[in-house]
């Protein structure tokens, strides 16, 4: 049987982690081809809404990317994308989906090896993981 | 701090003092309207009343929440009000309104809350069971008290009652103190220093604490938490598996009634009523094509689990959810037991403090990490 590829989702914001993705498109760094991006103009503009849909269709693995505390070009819509991801992941764990499926990072748009290097991770993670078990849930 | 007084309780017409003690307040101007409930026909519903002979028939301590009176009471305060309010709201419903103001969807100046001590209520459905079996010439409040200090429950309370975490009202201006009180008798009332003084032209008679309060609202709050942590214990069971997960909310017919009768969620137009859920038909099949079978109408999880995500740190667990829903699903159950886990993460109590911000309003620049 061939090895499980995971299907990584990820949630970038326009400014950084999408510019970041590009910088290691364009320098020709190596990473993963799991991943499906999204771009979006703050990690703050992530709706939970988006994320939960993903889930819930078998994503295996979510990434939100957004800029350096600090760097966040709506000032603060990072640290409030990172309540948000928090109350997610409380709920997602008591409701017994393993919360470690969505990550959220802060990756600038210099640091395409960082960008890199963070798809190889979650996608190793992902493997141990295994499949997201929604994908076998109808009901939903 | 606040000041004590008591009303005289004659012939164990509690409501009926309680009645005249409301009007006076109207008749003295210390408000020029109160939002009431009056019995009206087979249920109590919530009433403005501007003359004060319409509040004979009040039932201001009904056993009964029809519509959470938070939301009634930000209607009539969204906008700056030019006359003096008094709102009737249960423990719970303050709570809600204190975190409507916070969202600014309502306003406390002008407003004075007067709220009491509360045994718990039931649905519009089961109060009618309730009263049924009371003396159709009573105040279904006098029933209700007089059933329960007696300690003689027909009809079960709703589940958010039985295992409310404060029985017993917070940042109420008047608070109607029944408990370790004896109502036959008498009624206490606890006032706000700043309006005691407004509240002297009614020429009310003080008091003081009774020393057998304390006792006995220790033993309801006990008895109200093991009920808590036993309802917990089973919800656990059902929320933390993603299977009985999805049992739970098989029977969900998606009415939304739960958000509609939430006052929390106060959105003028709900994200899940908007074009963003409704697809393109090529959309449902790719859908079922992916998992070879689609439950119809889709999003009965998205909608729950987003809902909550939006709202749950301001939850009040008033449990209006849970009784509007047609399908039984333990909701706001549910909700209660997942809003203790999230609120805990910001250490925050919804309806508290006032001054307590929404944790998601706020952030702290180094906090929650590592993510
Ligand atoms: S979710 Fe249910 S229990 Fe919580 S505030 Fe809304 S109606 Fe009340
Ligand atoms: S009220 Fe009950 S049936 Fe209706 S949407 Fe809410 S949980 Fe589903
Ligand atoms: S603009 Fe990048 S996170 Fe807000």
């Amino acid at each position: 049987m061939a090895e499980f590829e995971p299907k990584i989702v990820a949630f970038l914001c326009n400014w950084c982690t999408y510019a970041g993705a590009d910088l290691a498109g364009t320098s020709r760094i190596q990473y993963p081809p799991n991943v499906r991006v999204i771009r979006l103009m703050c990690s703050g503009a992530v709706d939970p809404m988006y994320i939960i849909r993903a889930l819930i269709e078998g994503i295996d693995g979510v990434l939100i990317g957004g800029c350096h505390p600090g760097d966040c070009h709506y000032i603060n819509g990072n640290y409030k994308a990172r309540r948000r991801i928090t109350i997610l992941k409380t709920l997602l764990k008591e409701m017994g989906i393993d919360e470690n499926r969505v990550w959220l990072r802060w990756i600038s748009a210099s640091e395409g090896q960082l960008f890199a290097n963070t798809i190889k991770d979650i996608v190793t993670k992902m493997k141990e993981l295994g499949p997201n078990p929604m994908r076998n849930y109808w009901g939903t | 701090m606040s000041k004590y007084f008591k009303l005289d309780v004659k012939n164990k017409k509690i409501t009926e003092s309680l009645n005249d003690f409301l009007s006076r307040l109207l008749e003295h101007k210390v408000v020029d309207v109160l939002l009431i409930p009056q019995r009206l026909a087979k249920s109590t519903v919530q009433t403005v009343i501007e003359d004060r002979e319409k509040i004979k028939d009040a039932d201001p301590l009904a056993p009964v929440i029809p519509v959470n009176s938070s939301i009634i009471a930000a209607n009539l305060t969204r906008t700056t009000l030019n006359k003096k309010v008094g709102i009737i709201l249960k423990p719970c419903e303050i709570r809600a309104f204190l975190e409507l103001v916070k969202l600014n969807q309502a306003h406390l100046d002008n407003v004075v809350i007067i709220s009491g001590d509360c045994f718990g209520t039931y649905t519009v459905s089961d109060y009618q069971e309730f009263l049924k079996v009371t003396d159709s010439k009573r105040a279904s409040g006098d029933s209700f008290l007089q059933m329960v200090q007696s300690k003689g429950k027909v009809v079960p309370l709703r589940t958010a009652c039985q295992i409310c975490e404060y029985p017993t009202p917070q940042n109420a201006h008047i608070s109607i103190l029944t408990c370790g009180v004896d109502s036959v008798k008498e009624i206490l009332l606890e006032v706000e220093d700043t309006l005691a003084e407004k509240l002297s032209p009614l020429s009310l008679k003080s008091a003081s604490l009774p020393k057998k309060r304390e006792a006995a609202l220790l033993k309801i709050q006990k008895e109200k938490k093991k009920e808590r942590e036993k309802v917990f214990k089973e919800i656990e069971k059902d929320v933390s598996k993603i299977e009985n997960f999805i049992s739970l909310f098989s029977t969900c017919i998606g009415c939304q009634n739960c958000r509609k009768v939430c006052p929390i969620c106060y959105c003028e137009v709900c994200l899940f009523e908007t074009n963003v859920l409704k697809y393109e038909s090529a959309k449902y099949f790719r859908w079922a094509k992916k998992k070879g079978i689609l439950r119809m109408p889709t999003d009965t999880l998205l909608f729950h689990i987003t809902r909550m995500n939006h709202m749950i740190t301001s939850c009040v667990e008033c449990g209006s959810c849970e009784s509007a829903c047609p399908s039984k699903i333990p909701i706001g159950t549910i909700f209660s037991f997942l809003a203790g886990k999230a609120q805990h993460v910001f250490d925050y109590k919804p309806g508290i403090d006032v001054k307590d911000e929404l944790p998601l309003a706020t952030f702290k620049e180094e906090e929650l990490e590592p993510r």
